[in-house]
């Protein structure tokens, strides 16, 4: 008997077998008791209020996290490096006039060698 | 001692249940929540052969039931009364299932390699002779059940309201949500996939 033949008889013996319509005893109060622990946290305000602030809690929490983290990897020579922070009036002074136009107008440079 | 609640509850007319499940799903929008526990006398039977066709465990056949009705109870505002809550009901139903097997891909190559002597039995009378016995019928529902289990989440659906309970294409698109023209392509599909699956049982014993 090829496979085709046996689906169609396994299908046939599925339609005639149809499955059992029997509840276990007290189901239905076992779904209201569930549906009675679901309801004050839909219901009540204040709970709703309550679940927003440890959610953000938790949110908070982990930003917090992050933000440490960053701080405590970052190597702390790099805070004094960081241009933003250098004493920017002071350093420009200590350069010599030459240097500083070498720098600033290289240009100038060239034409001399030239 | 049973209340006139649930004698109503057992009304077998159609139009008479329609307007029960109308009245008391006002009445649990309304607030009166209790009043749910008459939906759910009313339909539980039903949910419950539903589910069967799905889960073979009953621990788990009942906690699919209760989660459509967990999901019926939250979602009760969105029912229309332009069609019959049982129908709502059951696709709510059907989706829950569809949940459910794609949540609990079992391994889906070993289902005939535990086949009980029943079964084996049933395998060979038919795959040796051309009459349709119908003798075993528990034997028959298992093998139909794990052949099902074999298939793949969508593929099983589809067979299941196709074939055992011999719904339209129609009404499996309506009950799923999938387009009639996927419906036929997924049901071609599945029939391919059960001839697969029985052509990969033990040939040299049955076919």
């Amino acid at each position: 008997m090829n496979p085709e033949e046996l689906a169609r008889k396994l299908l046939q013996a599925g339609r005639r077998a149809r499955p059992s319509d029997t509840v276990p005893y007290a189901f239905e109060r076992r779904v209201m008791a569930a549906i009675t622990r679901r309801r004050p946290a839909a219901d009540d305000p204040l709970a709703v209020w309550a679940a927003g602030l440890w959610r953000a809690a938790v949110a908070c929490s982990a930003l917090t996290l992050v933000l440490g983290g960053i701080h405590w990897l970052t190597p702390a020579g790099m805070a004094d490096s960081d241009p933003s922070t250098a004493d920017t009036p002071e350093m420009l002074l200590a350069l010599d006039d030459d240097s500083l136009s070498a720098a600033l107008l290289p240009e100038t440079e060239t034409s001399d060698t030239w | 001692m049973p209340s006139p609640d649930t004698d109503s509850a057992l009304a077998p007319d159609p139009r008479a249940t329609a307007a029960l499940d109308a009245r008391a799903v006002a009445a649990v929008l309304a607030g009166e929540t209790a009043r749910f526990e008459e939906i759910i006398l009313r339909h539980q039977p039903r949910l419950f052969a539903t589910a069967r066709r799905y889960a073979r465990r009953e621990d788990e056949v009942a906690d699919i039931v209760q989660e459509i009705l967990l999901k019926a109870f939250t979602k009760l505002a969105s029912w229309r009364a332009d069609a019959p809550f049982e129908h709502w009901l059951m696709r709510l139903a059907v989706r829950t299932c569809f949940d459910f097997l794609r949540g609990h891909q079992r391994n889906r190559e070993q289902v005939f390699a535990e086949l009980t002597h029943e079964e084996e039995d049933w395998l060979e009378r038919h795959a040796g002779s051309s009459d349709a016995a119908r003798d075993d019928e528990d034997a028959a529902r298992t093998l139909v059940q794990k052949a099902f289990e074999a298939l793949s989440p969508a593929n099983r659906l589809v067979l299941t309201l196709l074939e055992l309970e011999d719904r339209t294409v129609k009404e499996i698109s309506s009950l799923t949500g999938w387009s009639v023209p996927l419906v036929k392509v997924r049901a071609f599909r599945a029939r391919a996939e059960l001839r697969k699956v029985i052509g990969t049982l033990k040939q040299d014993r049955y076919l």
